[in-house]
């Protein structure tokens, strides 16, 4: 196919030559009329002197006969000057038209003579007759003159009427002239007609051609198929447009081929992550993995080997044979990281080299060596887990029997003490009465202790349920009941409304009576006491304007049995801090205080872990 | 000489004529006459009048006609021009004038004496002529005018 003029040049050389016929037309009709105007100025310039040259030959000779009549009848001899000036005028334009004669087959010569044979009687009878001689008398002479008269008159006619046969043939010729111009123009306009139709159905059909292969080609590219291009040969406007088309179709194929690439392995991300959920056993994690790997990349074959702490390596899944497969095809070798440590080795083997694979296996790697290393601290969670259950198992039937065994000596030294004091009060001093009290409250405070232990152990243990909690209330509760205990105590109670959590209710009221009764107890010194209790940003505080204590003690607050003041001072077991803090940590929670020695003290908590915290913020109701 | 001579000669006779043609008014001071061999009878005026100024060629029976004037020295001249031409002598030699050098025609020729009347109409096969009344025709053939 040839290069094609631009669409513009070619309009523009149709126009052009569209001009050129016309112009053509137009000089090939003037040429043609310009010719048939020759001939007909031809006939014109030949003719007109001739009808010219009898018209004055003749009027001249018809005055001369009229000039003699005249000079006859008026008996004038002078009048036949006149006659021969006319005569000589008559010769004289006979001289001029000469050749005009010549040219139409007359004789001027012969014509002369003649009009000499006429005129010189014809002069004579006039004289005769002006001289008064009878008509009748002339009459001989007039017939003679007559004849002259007559054979002269037949001689101009001849000589200056148009030769019609010449004639004629002039006009024929110049009518055939016109004819062969009408046909000449007629078919030069017809040719002209053609070669423009021709052009322009040459135009047309090709730009339509062109035309309908790009609307066809853009069709398929609204339709998504990409594949095919547009095939336009011409390198005119349209060209250039099937062209930019076809690098659109191309971008947009390359855009299809990345999006079906990323779909693909991102579908195999997700897939993989399917096959192996849920899966914590090490190998069985690995086959499945592999064996999902195999099928969807199209592996012939591929292994996974399993990597322990000290770098032994073994082999956990197998598909096919690695090794065997045939010359040029690719082999994917990867690890399985985890952080720093390589979890194991996938090595799979492909039929040809494949990119998206390898992307697939580089986006996946980590996951596997993820799910590997969570395989294995599952495996070794679940050991310890195991050894802790046994252990706290122990621990608590330990605490239990303890605390059962140890209530029931307590109970005897309590039992026998008082039955000691009533059944024997009058027979023991007063310094008896003094240490079996000592006795009693002894046991009274170990039965408190043991108590309190239990109830440690239980809240490590027990049952544990959220629900929404009203701890504004919790909190009225719990301070209006030591205020009714101690009713002579003047306290500034600030308890926030509405202050909700969701928190199991029965742990709740244990921190709370923990909490907020150490800040009872703390302040029972002061004159006026405080206690606050309220929430800001998501953290639940108690503060108290009481003793207080030193911060460089604060960290060992919250283990059992760690007390900051003597039972002197306040009493207490040492172990509600502990509880406390077991509750909030068994919440998912964190406690921390702030305190100075005699300004009082601030304990705040959180009840869910801080990354939580949006999932289970506190709520405050107004 | 001669010229004023031949003036005055005419205008003598145009004298006597007018005279004399008054004298004879409404009667035919002249004859008609004929080749001896013209089958015709009688003539028509107008006929005649048109064989005179040329107008008409032939006879019935195919021969020329071939009129022949009297010269103007003769009075019934005029009396034939009036008469029979309704022309005065002016009026005829103006008309000949004209038909000379139009080409169209040649006046009748003149016959100086009745002799040379009678002999050219008797030598003429078409012929035709005219006499003064009671002039002898000798053989010349007298056609009655209608």
């Amino acid at each position: 196919m040839p290069r094609r003029i631009p669409f513009r040049y070619r309009v523009g050389l149709l126009v052009l030559l569209a001009e050129i016929a016309l112009l053509t037309v137009t000089a090939v009709s003037l040429v043609l009329g310009n010719r048939s105007a020759v001939t007909l100025a031809g006939i014109e310039t030949r003719y007109v002197p001739l009808i010219e040259l009898d018209r004055d030959l003749k009027t001249t000779f018809a005055q001369l006969t009229q000039t003699l009549t005249d000079a006859a009848a008026a008996g004038e001899e002078g009048k036949l000057h006149d006659a021969d000036t006319l005569r000589d005028q008559f010769l004289r334009r006979l001289r001029m038209g000469a050749r005009t004669i010549v040219d139409n087959g007359g004789d001027p010569t012969a014509l002369s003579v003649e009009l000499a044979l006429y005129y010189g009687p014809a002069r004579e009878i006039s004289l005769s007759l002006a001289r008064g001689t009878p008509e009748g008398q002339v009459a001989p002479q007039a017939e003679a003159m007559q004849r002259a008269q007559f054979a002269f008159e037949s001689h101009l006619d001849a000589a200056t009427a148009p030769n019609r046969e010449r004639l004629a043939a002039a006009f024929e010729a110049a009518r055939e002239s016109q004819r062969a111009s009408l046909l000449i123009d007629v078919a030069v306009a017809i040719g002209a007609l053609l070669v423009m139709a021709l052009l322009s159905w040459w135009i047309i059909r090709t730009t339509v051609r062109s035309v309908h292969a790009v609307t066809a080609g853009v069709e398929r590219l609204a339709a998504g198929r990409f594949d095919q291009e547009i095939v336009v040969e011409s390198t005119d406007e349209i060209g250039d447009l099937a062209t930019e088309a076809n690098r659109t179709a191309s971008r947009l194929r390359e855009y299809r081929e990345q999006i079906e690439q990323q779909h693909w392995i991102s579908t195999g991300v997700a897939e993989l992550a399917d096959a192996i959920a849920g899966e914590l056993e090490l190998d069985v994690l690995a086959k499945k993995a592999l064996s999902y790997l195999v099928t969807y990349v199209g592996a012939t074959a591929g292994t996974v080997h399993a990597s322990d702490e000290r770098g032994t390596q073994r082999l956990v899944a197998s598909v096919g044979t690695v090794g065997a497969g045939a010359g040029g095809s690719e082999t994917l070798k990867t690890t399985l990281p985890h952080g720093e440590r390589v979890m194991g080795v996938l090595v799979l083997e492909l039929p040809a080299p494949s990119a998206r694979a390898g992307e697939l296996v580089a986006r996946v790697r980590t996951a596997i060596g993820i799910a590997f290393r969570v395989a294995e601290s599952r495996h070794d969670t679940e050991e310890l887990l195991r050894t802790t259950e046994a252990a706290n198992r122990e621990l608590e039937a330990f605490g239990y029997s303890v605390s059962h065994d140890l209530r029931r000596p307590l109970r005897a030294i309590d039992a026998f003490s008082r039955a000691l004091v009533e059944d024997c009060a009058a027979q023991l001093p007063p310094e008896g009465h003094d240490h079996l009290h000592r006795i009693t409250s002894g046991a009274q405070r170990m039965a408190e202790l043991i108590d309190d232990l239990f109830a440690l152990s239980k809240v490590t243990r027990g049952e544990f349920r959220r629900e929404h909690v009203d701890l504004s209330a919790l909190a009225t509760l719990i301070l209006g009941e030591l205020a009714r205990n101690e009713p002579e105590r003047r306290c500034e109670l600030a308890i926030e409304p509405g202050v909700y959590a969701e928190a199991d209710p029965k742990l709740m009221k244990i921190v709370l009576e923990n909490l907020l009764g150490n800040a009872w107890k703390f302040t029972s010194k002061l004159a006026v006491a405080k206690i606050e209790f309220g929430v800001a940003d998501g953290v639940y505080f108690v503060r108290d304007n009481g003793a207080g204590f030193d911060m460089q003690y604060a960290k060992p607050l919250f283990s059992p049995f760690q007390r900051l003041h003597t039972d002197k001072e306040f009493a207490g077991t040492g172990i509600g801090l502990a509880t406390v803090s077991r509750i909030i940590q068994r919440h998912g929670g964190r406690i921390w205080a702030e305190a100075a020695v005699d300004e009082g003290a601030t304990f705040r908590f959180r009840l869910a872990h801080e990354d939580r915290e949006l999932a289970s913020h506190p709520v405050r109701r107004e | 000489m001669q010229n004023l001579t031949r003036r005055g000669w005419m205008f003598a006779v145009a004298l006597a004529s007018t005279r004399w043609r008054s004298a004879f008014a409404a009667t035919d001071h002249f004859v008609v006459i004929v080749h001896p061999d013209n089958p015709v009878a009688s003539i028509d005026r107008d006929f005649l009048r048109d064989a005179f100024l040329k107008k008409a060629t032939d006879w019935s029976h195919g021969e020329t006609i071939r009129p022949i004037d009297l010269s103007g020295r003769f009075g019934v001249r005029d009396v034939f021009t009036r008469e029979v031409l309704h022309k005065t002598a002016a009026q005829l030699r103006s008309y000949w004038n004209q038909q000379i050098f139009s080409g169209k025609g040649t006046p009748p020729v003149e016959a100086d004496s009745m002799v040379e009347m009678i002999d050219y109409v008797v030598a003429n096969a078409g012929a035709v002529g005219y006499l003064p009344s009671g002039t002898a025709p000798g053989r010349a053939k007298v056609v009655e005018v209608k």
